[in-house]
């Protein structure tokens, strides 16, 4: 990636590098926690795990950029209201 | 098909002046003119700078002056303006120009924030939720719709001041729709704060248009005539509106009649069953009916007989919508009302709607 604009001043060339840097370490977080979950919920679709797994899934998933990697951590749902069920069309 | 976009740049680093530019781009005629700024800064110069936040003609912020007027780049088709093979962009007149198209708009919203936009209460700061109804509401919709579009704000003359406007003159002959302030049921005190920290009261039934809120001062030619005229040139006589019922139980669904055809500039009355429908219709003399058919107290049926059964409401047109429509004793009942112009089941697609109102008032 280049940035052509060297100005100092609304320089938007060099905030969309930034952004682009800022949305790939996303893109690396949001595919390793897909990789991690290995089950199909909602717009998360999985050919090799086409079921819902709420024994191992039904949490939250954390995920921190590390130097190397990404380090995943879980928190458990809390159902109040609406019990989770499966989505029938 | 390639066109030459002619584009105004300033550098604040290098330039003293605006300069112009000219870059052949090759976009479709149904491209955006957004398009073909995206496509000068992304393969030709990406120092090349100009706003565009949402890029779907709702934010505004890539108004900018095409071929002369102020338009948005977002929404604005090429084949639209272009003329020679060329589209002339430059920055919003009446601003100072940060950077190529980009301009400053603190004075704009400097000028906004000296307004107090909401409403304010007569009565101490209650500790309980302070509710309100839908149709007190829906008499100042307009007015917090306003998204501060600053492609428009040459209609703005408030929020801009005076200078580079392309004269006063223009802006006086429509009223912008920010200043259509309608005094809202319940509250006392409606208006503008401004710097004096005055509230304006409202006599009943009249509408603040045009001017400037207190606090806000004419220049030159203007300022005289104000103070020629002083306050009541700028409150005028309520309009007679064309008056439209709606007759529905369903609160939901009425509101957004109410606010589809108050948009259409008509008057609007509600009622929640049929027996109050009836009644008012026979009082308003109405120019068009939106008529529901399960209704409580008394079904739309029933109501459609009565207003046939009497020759000052046998012919007010009226618009039915019900999701029971299709029913065949309904059918029946509705084919021979005198009444009926239209029968639609819910649900309805506003446009169709519309088209059939409007028809029915062009019509009489």
């Amino acid at each position: 990636v280049g940035v052509s604009d060297k100005g100092r001043e609304f320089n938007t060339e060099l905030l969309e590098a930034l952004e682009l840097e800022n949305l790939l370490d996303l893109a690396e977080c949001t595919v390793a926690s897909a990789l991690a979950r290995q089950e199909s919920r909602g717009a998360h679709a999985r050919e090799d795990f086409p079921k819902r797994d709420d024994a191992r899934f039904l949490s939250h998933t954390f995920a921190a950029k590390k130097d190397r990697g990404v380090a995943l951590t879980y928190k458990p749902v809390v159902v109040t209201k609406f019990q989770p069920q499966e989505r029938k069309y | 098909m390639r066109i030459t976009l002619r584009v105004s740049r300033f550098d604040p680093a290098k330039d003293t002046a605006a300069r112009w530019e000219e870059f052949d781009v090759d976009v479709a005629p149904t491209d955006r003119v957004l398009d073909a700024l995206n496509e000068a800064k992304w393969r030709r110069d990406g120092s090349l700078t100009y706003r565009r936040s949402c890029a779907h003609g709702i934010c505004g912020s890539d108004a900018l002056r095409i071929n002369g007027r102020n338009r948005l780049a977002c929404k604005v088709l090429v084949k639209d303006v272009v003329a020679d093979g060329r589209i002339t962009v430059e920055p919003l007149k009446g601003f100072r120009v940060i950077k190529d198209l980009v301009v400053d708009m603190e004075p704009f919203l400097a000028k906004f924030k000296s307004l107090k936009p909401f409403l304010i209460n007569d009565e101490p700061v209650s500790t309980e939720e302070r509710r309100q109804s839908p149709a007190a509401r829906a008499r100042y919709d307009d007015t917090t719709k306003c998204i501060l579009v600053r492609r428009l704000h040459h209609r703005l003359p408030f929020l801009l001041g005076r200078r580079g406007l392309p004269g006063p003159r223009r802006h006086r002959q429509r009223a912008p729709v920010c200043f259509r302030r309608p005094r809202p049921r319940g509250g006392r005190a409606f208006g503008f704060d401004g710097r004096a920290g005055r509230r304006l009261e409202m006599p009943d039934g009249f509408q603040l248009r045009r001017g400037l809120p207190p606090g806000h001062r004419h220049h030159g030619r203007h300022r005289r005539r104000q103070a020629r005229a002083a306050l009541p040139e700028k409150i005028m006589e309520p309009t007679k509106k064309t008056i439209a019922i709606v007759v529905e139980d369903d609160e939901a669904i009425s509101d957004f009649f109410v606010q589809t055809l108050e948009a259409e500039g008509f008057e609007v009355h509600v009622a929640r069953n049929g027996l109050e429908g009836l009644k008012m219709i026979q009082t308003d003399q109405p120019a068009a009916v939106l008529l529901d058919l399960a209704l409580p107290e008394m079904d739309g049926l029933t109501v459609l007989r009565k207003l046939g059964d009497a020759p000052e409401t046998s012919t007010i047109p009226v618009v039915v919508v019900s999701a029971y429509a299709d029913a065949d004793d309904t059918r029946t009942v509705l084919d021979h009302s005198r009444n009926v112009r239209k029968v639609f089941t819910k649900p309805v697609r506003t446009e169709d709607l519309l088209k059939q109102v409007r028809a029915i008032v062009a019509g009489r």
